[in-house]
This record gives structure tokens, C-alpha cells and sequence, in this order.
């Protein structure tokens, strides 16, 4: 008995100590996506796994492990081994604004952040027959009325239309739907007066089927000037954007060379062309450190913002 | 005109055909492996078609929709092994019909009517999308409330000999669905921590451990005995196990009534193929002629799900094409593909991509038309399973439920929680409580929790505003009286 503890801990000892990330990548990395296959976030994740696999010379391999926002995803990687085999695809607000909801275990602070590889834009949309045709329009009726119906999806826009709400002295009457597709059925349908929306509002606005009244990115939308983003407004925003991590206490030398990875396959003809066009969020690009800053911040402005809603 | 023909030439060229092709072969050949189903099959596909031209791509994922469909028919005929939950009323008749010694009847029923409902579906959808998705949309909360509680009421009859057990049985799945994040406050419910039920029970997980599972178990229990007595009845039956074209023709009420429900559903997002079938089978039981030969393997119950079933899938592509809101989760995986090809739904989609828009259809119709070539020849090779001695099939079966469930929902977690409800399963057929209530419990409950809890929120502040929404009105009225001229008529109706 004794013989095989000390054979485990000399064997523990040698892996410890043997330099086994001296040429990272030496074999295939798990890309472990946050969300279903087929979604907007999980065919981003894809371009840039195939990109990546240039800059790395290692296949990348997508598996998707969708559920609760990217928390399933996180909650798998941060439990895997440290040697940059394994990352994980999020978004900023899976650990910005989710565990500020006291549901999950992790914090920011469990995870290693590889890169941001690019921004969510994220919209009120209102029905194309709605009597105003801007913010000011919709809040000038819903004083009238005495009350706003409201279409949300996931708890920080909920939170944010709270925050407006009591700002601007409006009862919102939250009217929850399942992913997009309930929201976007609501507001076409007229049966509420505004809804949240992910950038594929976008085109259908430019189309006229429905019109977008004001946008939750910080920045806005930078082709039409004219919608106004609620940080203009109310200093409140939803800052999303797309996240590569891996579990804590990741090689550094592992993470430094996916971050470069990423910082190329950023700039890759069809990764832009996704994002700007199809996807239609924003480019950006911030690495590790930088990507850890951007969360504890944005959590800090998440907790001000419910501490505010909940007075 | 002119861009009518082009995008028939698109469709007809090589690749799209061969694209179409290999899509419904696919679909048939994952949609027909017990443990896996049509929404994981266009999932595999999607990454195989980031690459290829749009219509190509578009194409071969309708092409596994499709076949996917009737894929699903074959294990739950066959083999009792529904992997979706609509699948469990196919298994209602076909199974029995398979059992008795006509595997090749059941699925050729399965076959034709699934072609014909979908092609129904596909003809509305070409003629009529953009109107029909503008009236779908008049349907809101209140509306689809209303729709599932008169539904509800009608699928009551399917509750078996003892209506207390189907109660309780739907009522427990009802009871399970609301596990997950509470739609309104997003606080946990019935998770115990567990992240991964925080989006609700994976329905693909219990389905199959609550349809598929025990059946395996039982027929593993049977040992060899049954296997025999299996071989010679198929043998010598083998002559009149084929649906004769007068058959077919008789069954042309439950098809297309299944087509119609099938179509009507399908264009209302957020109603689902489960109620569908249901449905589409509870209303055929209803007028029948022979009530009592439901259940035990009548043409009728079989050609109603299916024609139900596939019609749906067309009809979703009615508020997928000119709303952007897919009706299901094989509708939504079908947005990610128009994403990456940069093919944005919507109501100019009919200008803006005419070209691809009308080469889709001529590739649905094409896809329909290979559904029927390839069902047909790989039906017969299906077929054969059933003379695979039982101890042989039923241990790969549960192989493939275990690593598809693994495979699809991300790890032993469902794979545990499968093999959890496969006890419950087990446990409720031993009582004869009916699993296909606890099924459509599972299913509706959360739509009709959400769509009552939306209808509230909307008409808190002005409620006089029901009076607005007369068809919703008109159809809660009628519910009590649809409950008791099916209670009136229960003796009439149950089996046996």
C-alpha cells in the first residue's frame, strides 16, 4: 500500500514538473460553446474555431453545451484541466450579470478570460403600427395611458425596463416570452408595445416591419444615429459582447497563445463580413486582462442597477 | 416569371439535387436510430453547410427536416422507441400493427400519409405565407391560451380505460415542466442547484427514457420465446403486408383532416408537432367509424399522426419565412442557416431572395418527392428488424439512446436523468398509467403556464380588455361543452 502511494505521488510529481506546454498547441483543443448549435453566437464560434486553427496548426473542435445563458457551458469548463486544452465560448453578461442573480456558484473571478472577439447589439422594437414612431412618441403614450406592455426575454433587459420605468414614472408591465422568437412574435403581433430584441431587428426595421426605438449597446447604432441608446438616456446599458475563457489558473503561455490566435482570426474576411453583416453586432476586440476589466466593471454598474430597481 | 423559372433551374441543377438527397437520407437514416431525432439530425447537418452554396444548403436542411420526420415514424413503429414526443402517438397504431405481423404496412401508411400531409402543408405555404402569417399573428397570448385549453380538453379523451390515471399522469407532467427558471421572476424551480435544468427537463432525455427505455426493458424480459413465435408470424403474413391502393384511398378523411390540423398548427408559432398529433389522432378517434379499433393498430391512427406531424413541418416554415419566428426548435435551427448565409426573414423576403425563396419551395417539393423514393426502398430494409431476434436489437437500441442522449444534450447528466424517467416509465406501464398523457402534460404544460401567465401581465392594468378577444372568449365558452359531449360519449370511445 504504501509502495503504490509513493509511485502515485513520484508519477504526480513528474507531471508536475515536466515542461508539458513547451510547444502549445500539441494536440486538439475543445472549443466548449455556451449555446445551441445553429444560433448566431454558436456560428460565430465556429468561423472563428476554423480561423484559429491556422494561427494554432491544431484542429479546434466545437462541442456545444448550451443552457441558462452560457452558465452550463462555464460551469463544465472551469472544472476541466488547466492546460489550455479545454476553453469555453460565453458572452460578458454570463459572468457580468448572472451570478449577481445569486443562481449560480460561479463568480467573474472563477474563470480566466482568453479574449472578447466581438460586440451584441441589442434593441427595443416596437410593432410597425404602433401610433409613435420614437422613444420619446412611446413614452409620451404610455404616460397617457398610465402603463407600458412590455415583451422580455432574459433578466437584465427585465431589470433595465424597471430601471426606465421608474425613471420616467411609467408601470411596466413585464410580459415574460421564451428566446427571441416569443418577444419578436409579441411585437409583431401588436400585442405588446415594445419589446427587447437581439440585432436581427435590425433589417426587419429597415424593412419596416416593425420599428426600433432605442438600442441597449453603449455605443448605439452607429447606422442609424437617429435611434437613441438608453446610456445617452438613462446611463443604463446592456454591454454585450462574445467572451473566449478557460478554467482558472490556466497556463498562461496556453492563454497568451489562444489570445494571439483570436486576435488574428478577428480579422479574417469572413469572420468581419459575419459580424458586420449577417450578424450584424459590432467589431471589437480586447484581450484577456483587458476582457477581466471590462466584466468587473460592467458587474459593478449590473449591481448599482438593481440595487436601484429594488428600493 | 422569368425568376420563377431561374430559381427552378437552381433547384433542379446537380448539386441541389444531390444536396436535397442527402439530406433526406440523413434525416430517414438518424431520424429512424432510437435515442436520436430530427432536430439533432439538422444540428449535425448544420456545420456540413456553412460551406455550400445557399440554396444547396437551405435545401439539404429541409431535406433532413423532412426525412427526419419519417425517420421518427420507423423506431416508434418498429421498435416502440419514440426519440420525440409526437412520435409517441405513432407509436399508438403502428406499433401494434408491426407487432402483428405487418411492419411494411405500418410504414408504408406511415410513409404515404406523412408525404401527402407535408406536401398539403407545402402547397398553403407556397400560395399562401404572406397572408396566412399576418392573420397567424393576430393570435397573442390570449388567443393561444384559449387554443391549448380547448386542445387540452379534446386530447383528454385519449386518457385510456381509467380517466382518474390519465389525469393524474398528465397532471404529473404538467407538475415536471415546471422545473427550470420561473418565466416571470427567473428564479429556480425544482432545480436542487442542478445549472443544467434551469432551461426545463431536456425533453429529448425524458422522452426517451419515459417512451422508449421500459419498452427496451420488456422486450429484454420476453427472452427468447418471443422471438420464434415472431419469426413464423411475419413469414407466413408476408403476402398481405402491404397497404392496398383502395386502403390508401380510405384513408383520405384522417389524412387530410391530420393535413389541416397539421397546417393550422404549424402557422401559429409556439403550438408545437406534439399537439398536432395529438390532436390530428384524438378528432380521428372521435369520428370514426370503429372507435374501438384505435389502439390496436388501425390504418386510421397511424395515417392521422403522420399526416399531422409532417404537415407542421412545412406550415413552420410560414412564420419562419415572413415573421423571422421559428415555430419549433427544427424551425429555429433552420434561422441559424439563413443567418449564415445572410438570408434574412422577413416580409420583403419574397423580393428581396425571390430567386432563393422560390428555389426553396421547388426544393421542398423535390425533397417530398425523394422522401417517398428513398422511404420506400429503405422501408423495406427497416422492415427486416422486426426479424432480428429481440435480445439482439434491443440491447443496441438502449447503446444508441444512452450515446445519443449523451452526444445531443452535452453529458451523463441527461444521460442520468434519461435512465431516471426510463424507471418512472417502467413503472407507470406496469400500472397502466398512460405514459402519452404524461407526455402531453410535459409538453403543453409549460406552453399553457406561459401563454396564461403572459395573458395576465397583459390585461392586469386593463381588464376589461378580454372583451377585445372574442375567438378567445367564443373557445373558453365552448371548452365545457366539448368536455361533456366527450364524457358523454366515453363509452363509445375508449378501447376496448
Amino acid at each position: 500500500m504504501n509502495i503504490l502511494k509513493t509511485m502515485v505521488a513520484a508519477a504526480a510529481a513528474v507531471v508536475m514538473a515536466a515542461p508539458v506546454y513547451a510547444d502549445y498547441p500539441e494536440k486538439p483543443v475543445t472549443l466548449i460553446v455556451g449555446f445551441r448549435a445553429g444560433g448566431g453566437s454558436d456560428t460565430a464560434a465556429r468561423i472563428l474555431a476554423t480561423e484559429m486553427e491556422a494561427a494554432l496548426g491544431q484542429k479546434v473542435i466545437v462541442e456545444n453545451k448550451g443552457g441558462a445563458g452560457g452558465a452550463v457551458a462555464t460551469e463544465y469548463v472551469r472544472h476541466q484541466a488547466t492546460d489550455g486544452y479545454t476553453i469555453g465560448f460565453a458572452v460578458a453578461t454570463t459572468f457580468a450579470f448572472t451570478p449577481l442573480t445569486g443562481n449560480v456558484a460561479y463568480t467573474p473571478q472563477d474563470v480566466d478570460f482568453v479574449a472578447t472577439t466581438h460586440g451584441y447589439r441589442t434593441v427595443y422594437a416596437a410593432p410597425k403600427d404602433a401610433p409613435y414612431d420614437d422613444w420619446a412618441g412611446m413614452l409620451a403614450t404610455a404616460k397617457d395611458r398610465g402603463w407600458l406592455n412590455y415583451a422580455s426575454i432574459i433578466p437584465l433587459d427585465r431589470a433595465i425596463i424597471q430601471y426606465v420605468g421608474r425613471k420616467e414614472e411609467i408601470a411596466v408591465n413585464i410580459v415574460p416570452t421564451r428566446g427571441g422568437a416569443g418577444a419578436r412574435q409579441a411585437v409583431l403581433g401588436g400585442h405588446v408595445d415594445v419589446g427587447f430584441s437581439g440585432s436581427n431587428a435590425l433589417p426587419m426595421h429597415e424593412d419596416g416591419a416593425l420599428k426600433v426605438v432605442a438600442a441597449l449597446n453603449p455605443g448605439g447604432i452607429a447606422e442609424h444615429p437617429s435611434i437613441p441608446a438608453l446610456a445617452d438616456l438613462y446611463g443604463v446599458a446592456a454591454n454585450e459582447a462574445a467572451v473566449f475563457f478557460g478554467p482558472k489558473g490556466m497556463d498562461p503561455e496556453a492563454r497568451a497563445t489562444l489570445e494571439a490566435a483570436l486576435a488574428e482570426a478577428v480579422k479574417s474576411e469572413a469572420f468581419v463580413d459575419f459580424v458586420n453583416n449577417k450578424f450584424r453586432g459590432f467589431e471589437t476586440f480586447l484581450g484577456g486582462e483587458a476582457t477581466a476589466a471590462s466584466i468587473a466593471a460592467d458587474a459593478e454598474t449590473y449591481k448599482d442597477l438593481l440595487a436601484a430597481i429594488e428600493e | 416569371m422569368d425568376l420563377i423559372l431561374s430559381a427552378l433551374a437552381d433547384a433542379l441543377s446537380l448539386t441541389t439535387f444531390l444536396s436535397v438527397a442527402i439530406g433526406v437520407l440523413i434525416g430517414i437514416v438518424i431520424g429512424a436510430i432510437p435515442g436520436l431525432n430530427a432536430p439533432m439530425a439538422i444540428a449535425v447537418a448544420i456545420p456540413l453547410t456553412f460551406t455550400m452554396a445557399p440554396l444547396a444548403a437551405i435545401g439539404m436542411l429541409v431535406g433532413v427536416m423532412k426525412g427526419g420526420g419519417f425517420g421518427g415514424a420507423i423506431g416508434a413503429i418498429l421498435l416502440n422507441t419514440p426519440g420525440e414526443p409526437h412520435s409517441a402517438a405513432t407509436t399508438l397504431d403502428g406499433h401494434p400493427l408491426a407487432k402483428s405481423g405487418k411492419p411494411r404496412k405500418a410504414l408504408q401508411t406511415a410513409l404515404y400519409s406523412s408525404v401527402v400531409g407535408d406536401s398539403c402543408s407545402d402547397l398553403v405555404l407556397i400560395l399562401l405565407a404572406p397572408t396566412l402569417a399576418i392573420f397567424a399573428l393576430k393570435a397573442g397570448p390570449v388567443e393561444l391560451a384559449a387554443i391549448l385549453i380547448i386542445s387540452l380538453t379534446l386530447i383528454a379523451s385519449l386518457s385510456g380505460r381509467s380517466l382518474p390515471k390519465g389525469i393524474f399522469a398528465a397532471s404529473l407532467g404538467a407538475f415536471l415542466a415546471t422545473v427550470g427558471v420561473d418565466p416571470e421572476t427567473a428564479s429556480p424551480r425544482f432545480t436542487f442547484g442542478f445549472i443544467e435544468l434551469f432551461d426545463g427537463l431536456p425533453l429529448a432525455a425524458v422522452a426517451i427514457g419515459v417512451l422508449a427505455v421500459p419498452e427496451i426493458i420488456m422486450r429484454l424480459q420476453e427472452g427468447k420465446s418471443y422471438r420464434r413465435q415472431k419469426v413464423e408470424e411475419v413469414s407466413t403474413k408476408h403476402s398481405d403486408d402491404r397497404i392496398t391502393f383502395s386502403e390508401f384511398r380510405g384513408l383520405k378523411k384522417p389524412i387530410f383532416r391530420g393535413a389541416g390540423i397539421g397546417t393550422a398548427i404549424g402557422a401559429l408559432p409556439g403550438l408545437g408537432t406534439t399537439l398536432a398529433a395529438f390532436l390530428s389522432y384524438a378528432a380521428t378517434k372521435r369520428f370514426s367509424k370503429e372507435p374501438e379499433k384505435l389502439g390496436s393498430g388501425a390504418l386510421e391512427g397511424i395515417a392521422a399522426t403522420e399526416s399531422a406531424n409532417s404537415a407542421v413541418s412545412g406550415a413552420n416554415l410560414i412564420p419562419l419565412l415572413t415573421l423571422g419566428i421559428p415555430g419549433n426548435l427544427t424551425a429555429a435551427l433552420l434561422v441559424g442557416a439563413f443567418l449564415i448565409h445572410g438570408v434574412t426573414p422577413g416580409p420583403l423576403i419574397f423580393e428581396r431572395d425571390a430567386q432563393l425563396i422560390y428555389g426553396l419551395f421547388a426544393a421542398m417539393i423535390m425533397a417530398n418527392l425523394l422522401v417517398l423514393i428513398i422511404g420506400s426502398f429503405g422501408l423495406r430494409v427497416f422492415a427486416l428488424i422486426v426479424k432480428v431476434p429481440p435480445y439482439v436489437v434491443y440491447p443496441i437500441v438502449l447503446l444508441l439512446c444512452v450515446v445519443g442522449i449523451y452526444v445531443s444534450q452535452g453529458g451523463f447528466f441527461a444521460v442520468w436523468l434519461m435512465l431516471g424517467f426510463a424507471v418512472l416509465g417502467y413503472l407507470m406501464a406496469r400500472l397502466e398509467i398512460s405514459v402519452v398523457c404524461f407526455i402531453i402534460g410535459l409538453v403543453l404544460g409549460p406552453m399553457i403556464e406561459l401563454s396564461i401567465r403572459q395573458s395576465v401581465v397583459l390585461l392586469s392594468r386593463n381588464p376589461a380588455a378580454i372583451f377585445d378577444h372574442v375567438f378567445a372568449l367564443v373557445l373558453v365558452a365552448a371548452t365545457p361543452v366539448v368536455a361533456w359531449i366527450l364524457i358523454r360519449d366515453r363509452a363509445r370511445l375508449s378501447d376496448g
